[in-house]
C-alpha cells in the first residue's frame, strides 16, 4: 500500500525524531538537573517558558523560527547558515516543539530522587559530576525513558511547525504528516489511510510499553 | 592512645533555629549526641560531613581543616574522609548489595583502603546478601549494608545518625548488638546521635547533651547516664552502665562471673563468652535496696553502696543513684520503701541486681 515516496516521508519523521530525542536529551538533561535543584522565581519563569510549546499554535513557533532562521534572519546576519526548509532546521524546531515532552518528565524524576542518596553518595567520595552520572540518571531511568518515548512520538505527530519550517522538499523536509496531508488534498484517501495507520501503530508500540513500565516502576 | 582531636565551631540560623555549638574532643571511642528530636543533633552531623552549604564557621579533624569560613575554606563532602550511615539507609535502589559496596571501594582512594569488598562484608556479616538487590532487604539488613558501605571508605570518621529509628524491636535488638560489636573491634571515631538512653548505655565512651541547638553538658557516659534520664522521655527508665571483665564461666549452671571495680556479678550466659571485656546495662527497675545483706534471696548479685542521690520522680517513685566502687547504679523504688528503709545521701546498703543484660 505505501509507495515509495511514502516509504522515504516515513524514514524522514523516524530519522527527525530519533535527532531530535537524542539532542533533546544531550541539553535536557543537564536542565532538568539543574532545575529540579533550584527554586524560586528564577525557576518558575525557566518552567513557564519550558511549557510554551504546549500552550502555543505550533504555526505560531513555526511563523518565529522562520524569521530567526531564514535567509534574512538575525542567524544568518551573523554568518550562520540558514536553517529554513532543511532538515537541520527542521531539528531545531522539533527539538524546540517538543522540549516540554522530555523536560517536564526529567524534571519531576530528578526531584524525585532522594536528596540522602545524593548526600550518602557525597559522603562515599562521589563529586558532583559523578553523582550525577552514577545516583541521578539511574535514579531516573524511568522519567528518562518516559520523557525520550514522548518526545519521539510528539516528533512523529509534528505537522504546524514543520509546515512553517520545512515545506516539502522529499528525503529532506518531506515528513509522514505533510505526506498525509498532501494525500488527502489530493482525494487519494487509501494512501492517507495507510500511512496514518502506520503512524497509530508506531505511536502506540512506542507508548504501551513505556505506560506498562510507568505503572510497575511506581509500585 | 590516640590523641587525635575532633574539633567544631558550628553556627547556622535558619528560622526560628539558631545552632550556636563549640566542641573539642578525642577523636576515639563513641561519642553519642544526645538531646531531643528539634535539638540540631543531625545538623550537627551533616554538618561535620559538609552537607549544610550554610553552615559559619571551623571544623578540624586531627590536623585536617575540613571547614574554615572566615578564611573561605570548605573542603566539599566527597574530599572529607567521612563516612556518614542515615537514619533511614540511603541505599541505592538501582544496584545489589555488592553493587553498593562497590560504590564505595572505587572511590576510596588506596591508602584510606583497608577491607576490600568481600572482606568487609565477611566482617559485617552480610556476605550472604551480596547479589541481592536493595529493595528485598529487611531494614535491619539495609542499615548493616549502610554502614559497610560507610566503613568501606576507610574513614577518620564515623557518623551514625539515629541508625535504630526505623527499624522494628527485634531489628533494633540485633543491630544494636551488631553495633556493640563493632564498637568493640574498630578504632574508627564514632559520632552517634540517638534520643534513646539504652542506646547511650551500650555503645557510648562519652556524651555530649543538646538542647536548643547548643551543648548545654558533656562527659564519660557513667557520669552522663543519671543526667541523661531527665532530659529523656518518661518512658526511658535510668540505666547503670558497667564495664567488666569475664573472670570464670560455669557450663553446668550456664553463669558468668564478671569482674568490675563495685565487685562481683553473677550473670546468666548460656554459652562462654567471646571476648573477656564486656559492657553490662542494668535497668534501674531491676534494681531493688536493702539496708543488710539478705542470704536467703533468690537475687544473685547483691553489692555493697553509698547513697549518692535521691531524686523523687512522682509521687509514688524515686531514683535512688548508689555508687558501687566507681560505678553509679541507679534504683527505681517506690518512695514508701525508701522512707521506711530510711534511706538519705551517705546511707549505706546493699543494691540486689535482678537482671543483667550483656552487651
Amino acid at each position: 500500500m505505501l509507495g515509495a515516496a511514502d516509504l522515504q516521508a516515513l524514514g524522514v519523521s523516524l530519522l527527525l525524531a530519533a535527532v531530535t530525542v537524542i539532542g533533546l536529551l544531550a541539553c535536557g538533561l543537564p536542565l532538568a538537573w539543574w532545575l529540579a535543584r533550584r527554586d524560586g522565581t528564577g525557576k518558575a519563569w525557566l518552567e513557564a517558558v519550558i511549557a510554551l510549546p504546549l500552550v502555543l499554535p505550533p504555526t505560531v513557533l513555526g511563523f518565529y523560527l522562520l524569521l530567526l532562521l531564514g535567509k534574512t534572519g538575525p542567524l544568518a546576519a551573523v554568518g550562520l547558515p540558514p536553517l529554513a526548509f532543511s532538515f537541520g532546521g527542521l531539528v531545531v524546531g522539533s527539538m524546540i516543539y517538543s522540549l516540554p515532552f522530555v523536560v517536564q518528565p526529567l524534571i519531576t524524576g530528578f526531584e524525585n530522587i532522594d536528596q540522602r542518596r545524593l548526600d550518602a553518595a557525597a559522603t562515599l567520595g562521589a563529586g558532583p559530576r559523578d553523582r550525577f552520572f552514577s545516583v541521578a540518571l539511574p535514579g531516573a531511568r524511568s522519567a528518562i525513558i518516559t520523557g525520550a518515548v514522548l518526545g519521539f512520538a510528539h516528533t512523529l505527530g509534528e505537522f504546524g511547525v514543520v509546515l512553517m519550517l520545512g515545506g516539502s522538499l522529499p528525503g529532506e523536509t518531506r515528513v509522514a504528516s505533510i505526506a498525509i496531508y498532501q494525500h488527502v488534498e489530493s482525494m487519494d484517501l487509501a494512501s492517507a489511510h495507510a500511512l496514518s495507520a502506520v503512524l497509530v501503530v508506531i505511536s502506540l508500540v512506542l507508548l504501551v510499553p513505556t505506560y506498562i513500565l510507568r505503572r510497575r516502576s511506581r509500585s | 592512645m590516640n590523641a587525635a582531636r575532633l574539633t567544631c565551631e558550628l553556627r547556622l540560623s535558619r528560622g526560628d533555629f539558631a545552632l550556636d555549638l563549640n566542641l573539642d574532643l578525642a577523636a576515639s571511642g563513641v561519642t553519642a549526641l544526645f538531646g531531643a528530636s528539634g535539638c540540631g543533633k543531625t545538623t550537627v552531623l551533616r554538618s561535620l560531613a559538609g552537607l549544610e552549604p550554610t553552615v559559619k564557621g571551623r571544623v578540624a579533624l586531627d590536623g585536617a581543616t575540613w571547614l574554615d569560613t572566615g578564611n573561605g575554606l570548605s573542603v566539599p563532602t566527597h574530599q572529607r574522609a567521612v563516612g556518614y550511615v542515615f537514619q533511614e539507609s540511603a541505599l541505592f535502589p538501582h544496584t545489589t548489595v555488592r553493587g553498593n559496596l562497590h560504590f564505595a571501594w572505587t572511590r576510596t582512594p588506596a591508602a584510606r583502603r583497608t577491607l576490600d569488598v568481600n572482606a568487609m562484608a565477611d566482617r559485617t556479616a552480610i556476605s550472604h546478601l551480596l547479589d541481592r538487590r536493595i529493595d528485598g532487604l529487611s531494614g535491619g539488613e539495609r542499615q548493616r549494608v549502610a554502614i559497610a558501605r560507610a566503613l568501606l571508605t576507610g574513614p577518620r570518621l564515623l557518623l551514625l545518625d539515629e541508625p535504630l529509628a526505623s527499624l522494628d524491636a527485634a531489628g533494633k535488638a540485633d543491630l544494636l548488638a551488631f553495633l556493640a560489636e563493632l564498637r568493640r573491634e574498630t578504632d574508627v571515631p564514632v559520632v552517634y546521635v540517638t534520643h534513646q538512653v539504652e542506646e547511650v548505655a551500650r555503645l557510648a565512651d562519652h556524651v555530649l547533651l543538646m538542647d536548643a541547638g547548643r551543648l548545654v553538658d558533656r562527659g564519660p557516659v557513667a557520669e552522663m547516664l543519671g543526667r541523661l534520664s531527665l532530659h529523656a522521655s518518661p518512658e526511658q527508665r535510668s540505666l547503670a552502665v558497667i564495664d567488666a571483665t569475664v573472670s570464670a564461666h560455669d557450663p553446668e549452671y550456664g553463669i558468668a562471673r564478671m569482674d568490675f571495680d563495685g565487685g562481683r556479678l553473677e550473670v546468666p550466659l548460656a554459652t562462654p563468652p567471646v571476648t573477656w571485656e564486656a559492657r553490662l546495662c542494668v535497668d534501674a527497675a531491676n534494681v531493688s535496696i536493702t539496708r543488710t545483706r539478705a542470704e536467703d534471696s533468690s537475687i544473685l548479685n547483691r553489692l555493697e553502696a553509698v547513697v549518692e542521690a535521691i531524686d523523687v520522680l512522682d509521687r509514688g517513685h524515686v531514683l535512688v543513684r548508689c555508687r558501687v566502687g566507681e560505678t553509679l547504679v541507679p534504683a527505681l523504688i517506690t518512695r514508701f520503701s525508701a522512707d521506711s528503709l530510711d534511706l538519705a545521701v551517705g546511707s549505706p546498703c546493699v543494691v540486689q541486681i535482678k537482671a543483667v543484660a550483656i552487651t
